[in-house]
């Protein structure tokens, strides 16, 4: 209805849809923390406190990649283990697995999130459970051999095949 | 001396040494030993004739304790089959109850996930008759220019801060005061959906908690709606069944928490058609309290938090059940899926 958008409050859909979120996630997250509100409606100004609440970062904002190599696919993986290095997860605090793909779309967030499970299966990191989702971490003495990566050195074979 | 040994040689003998002192020694001799051995014949015939006796007795006894026992083992083969068979009437019982069991929750279930659908659409009509509420607010002439005004400052705000503290002081203080007239529309976007025309419903969250050694392992819920709720979010619409698993959801995230397994992993599945949740306790130290009372109490207390529930006159419950329930129901979902396909 024309003029009343702007005095509606948004759904947990609209949240979950802003903060690239499963509503489900959401619905956790709050039922954990300060609860879900009588009525299950937000205003925009919540958006942030809601973001933070989740842990949701978006590492990828659609500009220039840190990293290039010769193709597309190099390059995202060489980006990838440069902004974990970058954003101080080796040995620092986990962060949610999405965010490593957040800001991302189709054929590049599925590409990106195999690099991350990839990473997972050759031990440079792992996941845990966690109320705010998926939790990835990187163990301090992992972070060198992540440089090495983002530089495009000592790849494993796994990875190699997945730019394959 | 060979005639000596014999019985029959003492029999010979028949001699009084008093009437006779001129008897000779040997005769005394053999007579005494022959006096001796009628005595202890005599004491041993006695004897054996009791012992034969009760011998005979004994036999006789025996006789009729075997035909006891054989009646008894008789009786005992005789219980024994019919032990067997009610073994067997017991075991087909309780394979009985399971299927009764089983048939009664998958009915229930599917009976509130159709009562849920039915008030889902008593609550869409609730939500657009609001809707025309609004609409018609808005088309009160003066109402639509306050609300086009707020559109105009909300538009212009965020270059306020390059105007003249005078101008930026009198357009604040007159959106304040076009806010104040706007506070009816506020209020009636604000304002819960009154209760419906209808009877107070009760659906139940099937819930069950698998234990390994005393210990919680795993939790399950089956709500009233449909997977497609988690599944299809992002094109389906919020409707009251996707409220409803928002709430159920959120209860048993803050019984986690409240119970130090916030961090479990869960997993949202398709238990015949309706939206399951699992939640995994096998890697946490598990629960530090009571886990079902902590998930009791959230229940209890989004009855009464739950501004959709009020206004359908609906209230959730938890009815817990041993796992082999859910896995039962589960394989309905699998065979019913089978066939399907």
């Amino acid at each position: 209805m024309p003029g009343l958008d702007l005095f509606e409050k948004l759904s947990m859909v609209e949240v979950a849809r802003v903060l690239d979120l499963h509503p489900f996630e959401l619905a956790r997250l709050l039922g954990a923390g300060p609860a879900l509100p009588r009525v299950l409606s937000f205003e925009e100004t919540e958006i942030e406190r809601l973001r933070q609440l989740a842990g949701v970062e978006t590492w990828w904002d659609g500009g220039a990649l840190p990293e290039q190599d010769e193709s597309h696919q190099r390059s995202l993986v060489r980006s990838l283990a440069h902004k974990i290095v970058e954003q101080g997860l080796p040995g620092g605090v986990a962060t949610r697995a999405d965010n490593l793909f957040r800001g991302l779309d189709g054929d590049d967030r599925s590409f990106v999130r195999r690099v991350v499970n990839q990473l997972i299966r050759e031990r440079l990191a792992s996941s845990s459970s966690s109320a705010r989702g998926l939790l990835f971490h990187v163990d301090e003495d992992d972070g060198a051999r992540l440089a090495q990566i983002a530089k495009g050195e000592n790849w494993s074979s796994g990875l190699e095949e997945l730019c394959s | 001396m060979s005639e000596f040994v014999s019985e029959s040689a003492f029999e010979e003998v028949d001699v009084d040494p008093a009437s006779a002192p001129d008897i000779p020694r040997m005769h005394a001799a053999l007579e005494r030993v022959t006096s001796w051995h009628r005595t202890a014949r005599t004491d041993l015939d006695s004897q054996r004739a009791e012992l034969q006796t009760e011998s005979d007795q004994t036999d006789t006894k025996i006789t009729e304790l075997d035909a006891a026992l054989l009646e008894l083992r008789e009786r005992q083969a005789e219980l024994e089959g019919r032990l067997e068979e009610l073994d067997e009437l017991s075991s087909g019982l309780q394979s009985e109850q399971s299927e009764r069991l089983r048939m009664a929750v998958v009915e229930v279930l599917r009976a509130d996930l159709s009562l849920v659908s039915r008030r889902g659409d008593l609550y869409g009509e609730a939500r657009a008759q609001r809707e025309q509420q609004l609409e018609a607010l808005v088309r009160d002439p003066e109402m639509a220019r306050l609300v086009e005004e707020y559109e105009q400052f909300v538009e212009v705000e965020p270059t306020l801060s390059l105007l003249p503290s005078g101008y930026r002081k009198a357009i604040l203080s007159h959106h304040e005061a076009v806010r104040r007239r706007l506070q009816p529309l506020f209020d009636a976007i604000a304002r819960e959906l009154d209760p419906i025309d209808a009877e107070p419903a009760a659906v139940s969250v099937l819930a069950s908690l698998a234990q390994e050694d005393g210990c919680p392992v795993a939790l399950v819920f089956i709500m009233p709606v449909k997977f497609e709720v988690y599944r299809d979010w992002s094109t389906a619409g919020e409707d009251l069944s996707a409220l409803i698993a928002y709430r159920v959801i959120g209860a048993i995230s803050g019984a986690l928490d409240e119970v130090d397994c916030g961090d479990a992993a869960i997993r949202y599945t398709d238990i015949d058609g309706q939206l399951a949740m699992q939640v995994w306790l096998g890697d946490s130290d598990g629960p530090s309290s009571g886990l079902r009372s902590a998930v009791r109490q959230r229940f209890h207390a989004l009855r009464e938090q739950s501004s959709e529930l009020k206004s359908m006159l609906m209230t959730l419950h938890l009815a817990w059940v041993e796992p082999e329930v859910i896995e039962s129901v589960d394989a309905t979902s699998g065979e019913a899926n089978s066939a399907g396909a």
